[in-house]
């Protein structure tokens, strides 16, 4: 099997405008993590926990492949 | 200001006022004396907590005047994450203290009462690059 690392790419940003322009203090509360997560999360700096991501696609009521996907190669 | 930036300025600067405290204290102790020595090392832990404790109200006091409502502090994953790396670093720096002191003892003639002061001191830059690096990872 492949060890090669995973480029993950989120959609948080452009949820976040379809939503009411969500901010990101709102979308962090709303999951009880700092806004500094929801920052490094949309910027790919950080990959969040499993049971994060969920809490992330619920907010926006999508699916977990709608909000997170690898990147194609 | 994010409270967690907040504690790790505070932290820092504490690093310096007893930076500070010890430089003074350093010509005045006898560091033969064990008795010394320990009184000395146990106050700098004193001092250390107490002079936190201070610039973090300190601290809190300037960003509630000049910044305006601090944001609510929230411990999530993430921080938990950053907690774990900086305990490591910290870890291998103080590891790498101590054996090196314990080789200074062994084959360098250096004191007991020297070598916990050096102990000390492992402890307290190890502790600084751990703020270093919490602050570098919440950039």
């Amino acid at each position: 099997m492949s060890k090669a690392k995973l480029t993950i790419i989120n959609q948080i940003r452009r949820l976040r405008f379809d939503h009411n322009e969500m901010t990101q203090q709102q979308l962090a509360a709303a999951i009880g993590v700092s806004r500094q997560t929801i920052v490094a999360v949309e910027k790919g700096k950080y990959n969040p926990s499993l049971e994060l991501a969920f809490q992330i696609a619920m907010v926006f009521d999508q699916p977990l492949e709608k909000v997170f996907y690898v990147a194609s190669k | 200001m994010d409270p967690k930036k907040k504690n790790i300025f505070a932290s820092l600067i504490t690093a310096g006022i007893v930076a500070y405290w010890m430089y003074n204290q350093f010509p005045i102790i006898d560091m033969t004396d064990p008795i010394q020595v320990g009184q000395f090392l146990l106050k700098t832990i004193g001092v250390s907590v107490i002079t936190n404790i201070i610039m973090v109200i300190v601290l809190s006091l300037l960003v509630g005047i000049f910044a305006g409502k601090e944001e609510k502090p929230v411990f999530d994953e993430r921080d938990q994450l950053i907690e774990l790396y900086v305990m490591r670093v910290i870890l291998v720096i103080f590891s790498i203290g101590f054996v090196t002191t314990l080789g200074l003892v062994g084959w360098n003639n250096l004191s007991i009462n020297m070598s916990l002061v050096v102990l000390y001191l492992c402890m307290y830059a190890a502790n600084i690059i751990g703020d270093l690096l919490k602050l570098y990872w919440y950039r």
